[in-house]
C-alpha cells in the first residue's frame, strides 16, 4: 500500500516536472494519419498481394496484361510529355517573372493566376477547355469564322494529345511557381563574376546557372510528373473512358463499372503508388542537394 | 608574379538612373600598379563608378580606357578585370579550388596549369588546406580570400574591389585589409578599392579619392586627405573634427585667441560672422590654467591616445593627447585650449555643433569609466 | 557640398531605360503571352456559358440546367465540407503544432515529414484504399456525406501544415510564451490573447487554401458517391456544356478570389502540389 502510493507520487512528480512527454503532442496527428491515410493505403497494398485468401503475385502480374500495361505506358507518356513541355515552358515563364524589369501589374496578375491555375480543381478546368476548344467552343468558332479551319477536328480534347494540352494549363504555372524561389536565389554577382572571368552568357548558363539550378529543376519536373500521373478529375471530365489511363481505370473499378476483382483493382492502385512514390523519392533526393547550395 | 599592370582612366563619365544623376562628369586616373581607394558616404556613386569601369554599366557620356585602349563599349569579359564583391560572389557548387580555377578554365588552360595556379593562389591567400571545401563550408573572411584569389587567377590588368570587407567582423576586417595590401603590392596590379570606411581607405591606399554627389571632391595621398582636406565635408568624413567658433580678421581668422590662416580660401564662406574653424582633436593644445575658459568634462582612453572632452562656451570639444600626457588632467579641471597649427579649414557655422564629433563608443566607456 | 544640390537632368532617364529594354521586351512578351493563354479558357467559358448562338448574352443555359435540380443542396454540401474540413484541420493542427514547438521541437522534423505523405499519394489512390479499408472496417461510415471530411483534411494537410508551421516559426513562439507567462498570464490566456491573435494571418491563409481545395475536389466525392458541387458540375456537363462552362467560370473566379485574399495577407509562399484533379 505504502509502496504503491509512493510509486504513484513519484510518477506524478515525474509527470509534473517534465510535463507530458513530447511525443504525446504528435499522437493525434499520427493517429489521424494512420487511420485515414496509412491504413487505407496499407490495406490496399496488402489486398493487391492477397488473392483468394492467400499471398500471391497473380494480381500484380495481371498488370502486365496488354490492356493494363498500355494504361501504364499511356499514363507514363502523358506525364512525361506534360512534365517535359510544361517544365520547359514553366521555366521560361519563371525566368520572365523572376528577372528583369517589367510592368508590375502584369507581373502580379500572372503570378496570382499561376497560383490559381496550379491549384484549381480539374473539373472547372475541363469544362473551361470544352468551352474554348470544343466543337462549339469559343476559340473553335472564332477560328472557323476567320479561316474556315475547324480545329476541333484536329485537336480532340478527349484524346491523348487533347489531354496533354489541357494538363499543360496547370503544369506550366505549377512549374513556374515551383521554380521562382530558385531563380530568386541566383545571385546577380555570380553572373557578373563569371563575366569578369571571361565567361559569355552561354558559358555562364552552362557552367553556373544550370548546375546550380539543376536539382530544383529536376525536383520540380518529378513533381509535375507525379502530379500528372495521379490526375483524375480533368481526364475523367474530358475524356471519360475514351482514354486508357491508370487513374481512369482505377475510377472504373471503384465505382463498380467493370468486373469486381478487388485484388486486381488494388494492384492497379499499388502500381500507381509505386510509380508516384518513386518519383517523389527522387525528388526529395534532388531537393536535399538543392538545399545545400540555395540558401 | 609578373603582369602588365595598366593605367586606368575615366574621363567625363556621366550616368543617370531614371532622371537621377548618379555620376556627374567624373574624371579619375589610376597610375599603373597603384591602389586607389574611392571613399564616400553610401549612395554617392562609388559602386557605380566601379561598375562603369568594369563594364557592368554603360556610361551616358564619357570614356573608359584601360592601358591606353578605349574600352568604353567593350564587354565585361574583354576588359581583363578582376572583380571582388561585398559577399556571395563565389560559385556555390564549386570548391574553393574550382572557383579559383574557373577563369583559367574559360581561357582554355590545361588542367595541370589550372591546378597548379589555383594551388599557388590559395597558398598566397593562406587557404591551401581549404582547397576542396565548398563556399558554404567557409567563413565570410575565407570566402573573400577565395574571391580575391579567383579574381587574381586570370592575372587581371585591373583589380576592382567593391567593399570587400564590409560584411566581415571588425577583427577579420582589419587583418584582411592588411593582407589585401600585401597581395596587391606583391602582384603589382592596378587596384580600385571602393569603401565607405575611412580608416580602411587611409591605411591601405596609395591614393584616396573622396566622392560626394557623383564627383570626386578631393584626390590625394592619405596624408593629404587627412591633414589638408579641401572641404569641411572631407574633413568631417575622414576623421573626428572639432567645430570651433572663429571670427574673420584681416589676413585670416581668429580662433581661441590665435590668428590662423584660412587653408581653404576658395571654398570658405565670405561672411564675417557665423564662422567655424575645423580642427582635429590632436591639433588642439591643452594646458592647465586656473582661469581657463574650458572645463574638463570627461576622459576616455583609446589605447595610446586619450580623448579629453572639454566644455567650452557651450560646446563640447575633443582633444586627443598621448595617454601619458593626459594623466595630468582630470574631470572638472579648468583648462585653456589653443590650436597647434597655423592654418585651419573654415566653414559657416552648422546648427548642431555636437554632431560633428563621433559618438563615444559606449562599450568602451562602460568598460573603462572616465579616467580620473 | 555644392555637388549635392545639383539638379538631376530629366532627359537622361530615357536613355537609361531604353538600354535595359532588350531583355525586358522578351520577358514582357513571354508574360503577356502567358496571360493571354491563361485567360483564353476563362474568357471562353464566360462567353460560351453566358451566351446562346444568335441571342447574345443569356443566362438561359444556366437557368435551364439548374431548373429542377437541387443545386442548392450540392452547393450547401460543398460549403459544409469546406467549413468542416477547415475547422477540423485547424483543430487538429494548431494545438499539435503549438505543443510541439513549445515542448518537443525535435519532433517537428518527423511531423513535417508525415505531413508531406499526402503529397505523395494521389487522391484517386486514397479513395481506392479508403473504399477498401472502411467497407470492411466500418461499413456504415462511408454512407454519410461527412465521411469526406477526414479525407479532405488529409488531402489539404501538406498545404495547411506548411502555412501554419511557417506562421508559428515567424512569431518566435517560445519567447512570446515565456514573456506572457512571466507577466502572470495563464496558459489559456496566453493562447487566446497572445498567440492566436499573432497567428491570425497564417490561420486565415491556411483556411483559404483549405477552402479553395475543397471547392474543386472531385475524385474523392464522386467515387465515394457523394454529391458535391464539382460532382454536380460533371453531371450537368454531360449534356449541357454551356451551363457547365458558366459554372466553371464562377468556380475559377471564386478560387481566384480566395487565393487573392491569401496573397494579400502575405501568407508564406505556397510551394505546392497541384490541386485535386
Ligand atoms: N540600377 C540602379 N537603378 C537605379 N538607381 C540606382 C541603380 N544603381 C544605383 N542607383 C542609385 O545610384 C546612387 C549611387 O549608387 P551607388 O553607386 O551604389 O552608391 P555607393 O556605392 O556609393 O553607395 C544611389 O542613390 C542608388 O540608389
Ligand atoms: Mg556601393
Amino acid at each position: 500500500m505504502t509502496l504503491n502510493s509512493t510509486l504513484q507520487r513519484v510518477s506524478w512528480r515525474g509527470l509534473r516536472q517534465r510535463g507530458l512527454p513530447g511525443w504525446v503532442g504528435a499522437l493525434p496527428l499520427l493517429m489521424f494519419l494512420a487511420l485515414f491515410l496509412i491504413l487505407p493505403i496499407a490495406a490496399n497494398v496488402v489486398t493487391s498481394f492477397w488473392v483468394n485468401g492467400a499471398f500471391s503475385f497473380s494480381a500484380m502480374a495481371q498488370l502486365l496484361e496488354p490492356q493494363y500495361l498500355d494504361a501504364f505506358i499511356q499514363t507514363f507518356n502523358l506525364s512525361l510529355l506534360t512534365a517535359a513541355v510544361g517544365g520547359v515552358l514553366g521555366l521560361l515563364l519563371a525566368w520572365a517573372l523572376a528577372t528583369g524589369r517589367k510592368p508590375a501589374w502584369l507581373q502580379n496578375l500572372v503570378l496570382s493566376f499561376s497560383a490559381v491555375a496550379s491549384q484549381m480543381g480539374g473539373v472547372a478546368l475541363a469544362f473551361a477547355f470544352i468551352a474554348t476548344l470544343g466543337v462549339q467552343g469559343f476559340a473553335t468558332q472564332a477560328i472557323l469564322g476567320l479561316t474556315g479551319w475547324d480545329l476541333s477536328q484536329d485537336i480532340q480534347l478527349a484524346s491523348f494529345s487533347g489531354l496533354a494540352l489541357v494538363y499543360l494549363y496547370f503544369q506550366i504555372p505549377l512549374m513556374a511557381i515551383l521554380m521562382l524561389p530558385a531563380f530568386g536565389a541566383l545571385k546577380k554577382q555570380w553572373q557578373e563574376a563569371a563575366n569578369s572571368l571571361g565567361a559569355s552568357r552561354l558559358r555562364y548558363l552552362l557552367d553556373i546557372a544550370l548546375p546550380i539550378m539543376w536539382p530544383s529543376i529536376a525536383g520540380s519536373l518529378l513533381l509535375l510528373f507525379a502530379n500528372s500521373f495521379g490526375a483524375y478529375a480533368t481526364a475523367y471530365a474530358l475524356a471519360g473512358g475514351r482514354v486508357n489511363l491508370v487513374p481512369i481505370l482505377i475510377g472504373f473499378f471503384i465505382s463498380g463499372d467493370v468486373m469486381n476483382d478487388e485484388s486486381f483493382a488494388a494492384a492497379l492502385v499499388t502500381g500507381m503508388v509505386v510509380v508516384v512514390v518513386a518519383a517523389m523519392g527522387l525528388r526529395s533526393l534532388a531537393e536535399r542537394k538543392a538545399n545545400r547550395w540555395l540558401r | 608574379m609578373n603582369r602588365d599592370s595598366a593605367e586606368v582612366a575615366l574621363h567625363g563619365i556621366t550616368k543617370s538612373y531614371g532622371g537621377k544623376r548618379v555620376l556627374d562628369n567624373l574624371d579619375l586616373t589610376l597610375a599603373p600598379g597603384e591602389l586607389l581607394a574611392l571613399l564616400g558616404p553610401s549612395g554617392c556613386g562609388k559602386t557605380t563608378t566601379l561598375r562603369v569601369l568594369a563594364g557592368l554599366e554603360t556610361p551616358d557620356t564619357g570614356t573608359v580606357s584601360i592601358g591606353g585602349v578605349d574600352m568604353t563599349s567593350a564587354p565585361v569579359r574583354g576588359r581583363g578585370i578582376g572583380l571582388v564583391f561585398q559577399s556571395y560572389s563565389l560559385f556555390p557548387h564549386m570548391s574553393a579550388a574550382e572557383n579559383v580555377a574557373y577563369g583559367l578554365r574559360i581561357a582554355g588552360s590545361s588542367k595541370s596549369v589550372r591546378t597548379r595556379r589555383a594551388t599557388e593562389l590559395l597558398e598566397m591567400v593562406g587557404l591551401s588546406e581549404h582547397a576542396a571545401k565548398f563556399p558554404g563550408q567557409l567563413s565570410g573572411g575565407q570566402q573573400q580570400r577565395v574571391a580575391l584569389a579567383r579574381a587574381l587567377a586570370i592575372e587581371p590588368r585591373v583589380l576592382l574591389l567593391d567593399e570587400p570587407l564590409s560584411a566581415l567582423d571588425a577583427q577579420v576586417r582589419v587583418h584582411l585589409r592588411e593582407e589585401i595590401k600585401r597581395i596587391q603590392v606583391q602582384a603589382g596590379t592596378t587596384t580600385l578599392l571602393v569603401t565607405h570606411d575611412q580608416e580602411e581607405a587611409l591605411t591601405i591606399a596609395d591614393r584616396v579619392g573622396v566622392m560626394l554627389g557623383g564627383q570626386i571632391e578631393q584626390l590625394g595621398t592619405p596624408e593629404q586627405i587627412y591633414s589638408a582636406p579641401h572641404t569641411a565635408f572631407i574633413s568631417e568624413f575622414v576623421g573626428a573634427v572639432n567645430r570651433i567658433p572663429a571670427t574673420a580678421t584681416t589676413g585670416g581668422v581668429s580662433v581661441l585667441g590665435k590668428l590662423l590662416k584660412i587653408s581653404n580660401p576658395d571654398s570658405a564662406p565670405a561672411a564675417a560672422s557665423g564662422l567655424e574653424a575645423l580642427i582635429r582633436p590632436e591639433d588642439l593644445r591643452l594646458t592647465r590654467q586656473g582661469d581657463g575658459l574650458g572645463i574638463v568634462e570627461s576622459m576616455m582612453l583609446r589605447g595610446p591616445l586619450t580623448s579629453v572632452m572639454v566644455a567650452l562656451q557651450g560646446r563640447c570639444l575633443r582633444v586627443d593627447l598621448p595617454s601619458h600626457e593626459a594623466a595630468e588632467f582630470s574631470p572638472a579641471m579648468r583648462v585653456a585650449l589653443s590650436p597647434r597649427r597655423d592654418a585651419a579649414l573654415i566653414d559657416s557655422s552648422s546648427t548642431t555643433p555636437r554632431d560633428s564629433l563621433p559618438a563615444a563608443p559606449a562599450h568602451l566607456l562602460s568598460h573603462l569609466g572616465p579616467i580620473a | 557640398m555644392a555637388a549635392i544640390e545639383k539638379l538631376p537632368l530629366v532627359s537622361d532617364g530615357v536613355k537609361a531605360r531604353t538600354q535595359v529594354a532588350g531583355g525586358d521586351v522578351v520577358r514582357t512578351a513571354i508574360i503577356g503571352l502567358a496571360l493571354v493563354l491563361f485567360f483564353l479558357p476563362l474568357v471562353a467559358s464566360a462567353a460560351f456559358g453566358f451566351t446562346l448562338p444568335g441571342q447574345g448574352i443569356s443566362f438561359e443555359p444556366l437557368r435551364d440546367a439548374l431548373a429542377g435540380t437541387d443545386i442548392a443542396t450540392q452547393l450547401m454540401n460543398t460549403a459544409k465540407l469546406a467549413v468542416l474540413s477547415t475547422i477540423g484541420s485547424l483543430v487538429l493542427l494548431v494545438p499539435t503544432l503549438l505543443f510541439l514547438h513549445l515542448k518537443a521541437p525535435n519532433l517537428l522534423r518527423f511531423t513535417e515529414w508525415l505531413s508531406v505523405i499526402p503529397y505523395v499519394v494521389p487522391a484517386i489512390a486514397l479513395v481506392a484504399g479508403a473504399n477498401l479499408f472502411f467497407r470492411q472496417a466500418a461499413p456504415g461510415f462511408m454512407v454519410s456525406l461527412y465521411s469526406l471530411v477526414p479525407f479532405y483534411m488529409v488531402l489539404t494537410l501538406p498545404l495547411v501544415y506548411r502555412s501554419l508551421d511557417a506562421g508559428i516559426r515567424s512569431i518566435d513562439l517560445r519567447t512570446l510564451w515565456a514573456a506572457s507567462e512571466s507577466l502572470g498570464a495563464k496558459p489559456w490566456q496566453t493562447l487566446w490573447q497572445v498567440v492566436l491573435p499573432n497567428l491570425r494571418g497564417s490561420l486565415l491563409g491556411a483556411s483559404l487554401l483549405s477552402c479553395a481545395m475543397v471547392l474543386g475536389e472531385y475524385a474523392v466525392a464522386a467515387l465515394l458517391l457523394h454529391s458535391t458541387f464539382p460532382v454536380f458540375m460533371v453531371q450537368v456537363g454531360m449534356n449541357q456544356p454551356r451551363a457547365a462552362a458558366a459554372l466553371s467560370f464562377i468556380t475559377i473566379l471564386v478560387t481566384w478570389l480566395l487565393l487573392a485574399l491569401l496573397s494579400r495577407d502575405s501568407a508564406p509562399k505556397t510551394t505546392s502540389k497541384g490541386g485535386p484533379r
